[in-house]
């Protein structure tokens, strides 16, 4: 499980020295415009404050102590190799469900087949479906973002709901 | 030494400034503030938030596409020092600035213009459906009344002249 991660507040980010290497000579420009159109707004998660005990200390759920995996792991855990690993784990007394029943994209375990197969109606795993239908955010696109280069619109991945027939058996 | 972009906010990041988080598997991410590390904790989606550079260039806010953004890239390969080259860097770095500066400046002014057409259109169809509020419900009906009598006067004289 994803326990123990470090926070390190850096003070002195110096000891890296590389040289931000010169720009290469002057080339004249031409001009071209596009904008990419369509964007949607973030919506808040939080829908109504009761009935949830999960929601009562939203703080808590923020520590990186009890982080959660991001979507870019998750999208490197959709590897087939690294799928199947996840999928066929051995039997651990230690995680839910003796660690036999994942759902690879929500990154949970499930007590038993049923109630995995009941997960993935719910509206938090079909969100988290669509979620990682957009290629992960990385620090190169941040950067293309501060202007290191022209913007590249992120790409469509497929993602489907993981079979659960072969478990079946 | 080098000025690192923000994960988040895509703000620079000086050297003895911001935060690093490092995650457990051993991937690093950089934060120009606490503000910014906050909202990655909150696991928010940056192409989402709007107050980002990423936000704004996804939804075609800012100059997106343009040769004057290509010349500052990460370069890890280091070069030797030399005069020459550096003096004509730095001359060069100031011209795409302006450059970019003026492309920016630009495109936002050609951005605003569809907003000020859809402005204009939007007030004259609230004109055009509001019309009774202007006009008066009897306006110009006056002189085609006019000329109704005036026609049947004519009716009348002409169906007078039959008759006779």
């Amino acid at each position: 499980m994803i326990r123990h991660y470090v926070l390190i507040i850096v003070g002195v980010f110096w000891p890296i020295v590389v040289f931000d290497a010169p720009y290469s000579t002057f080339i004249p420009l031409d001009h071209t415009c596009e904008s990419p159109a369509g964007s949607i707004m973030g919506k808040s998660k939080q829908i109504g404050n009761h009935k949830s005990d999960k929601k009562k200390n939203i703080a808590k759920t923020w520590k990186t102590k009890r982080r959660t995996k991001d979507l870019d792991q998750i999208h490197s855990d959709m590897k087939p190799e690294t799928a199947a690993k996840l999928l066929h784990q051995e039997v651990d007394f230690d995680v839910t469900g003796c660690a036999q029943h994942y759902c690879l994209h929500c990154a949970r375990y499930f007590v038993d087949l049923k109630a995995l197969k009941e997960h993935f109606k719910t509206k938090v795993h079909k969100k988290r479906l669509k979620q990682l239908r957009e290629e992960p955010y990385t620090q190169a696109e941040a950067e293309r973002a501060a202007g290191m280069g022209s913007y590249i619109p992120p790409k469509t991945v497929e993602v489907k709901t993981q079979s659960v027939e072969e478990n079946m058996d | 030494m080098r000025i690192e972009k923000c994960y988040f906010c895509s703000g620079p990041v000086y050297p003895g400034h911001g935060q690093m988080f490092v995650r457990n598997d051993c991937k690093t991410f950089r934060f120009c503030k606490s503000k910014c590390l906050k909202n990655f904790k909150k696991k928010r989606n940056p192409r989402k938030t709007r107050w980002t550079k990423a936000f704004r260039k996804a939804s075609g806010k800012e100059l997106t596409v343009d040769n004057s953004l290509e010349f500052e890239k990460r370069r890890n390969i280091p070069i030797k020092y030399n005069r020459e080259l550096w003096d004509k860097t730095v001359e060069a770095m100031k011209r795409v600035e302006v450059i970019k500066l003026k492309r920016q400046a630009r495109f936002i002014m050609n951005r605003l213009k569809k907003g000020k057409q859809l402005e204009k259109e939007e007030a004259i169809n609230e004109v055009k459906k509001n019309i009774h509020l202007i006009k008066a419900p009897h306006a110009g009906k006056a002189k085609k009344m006019e000329d109704k009598m005036v026609q049947k006067l004519q009716e009348d004289v002409e169906m007078g002249d039959e008759d006779n």
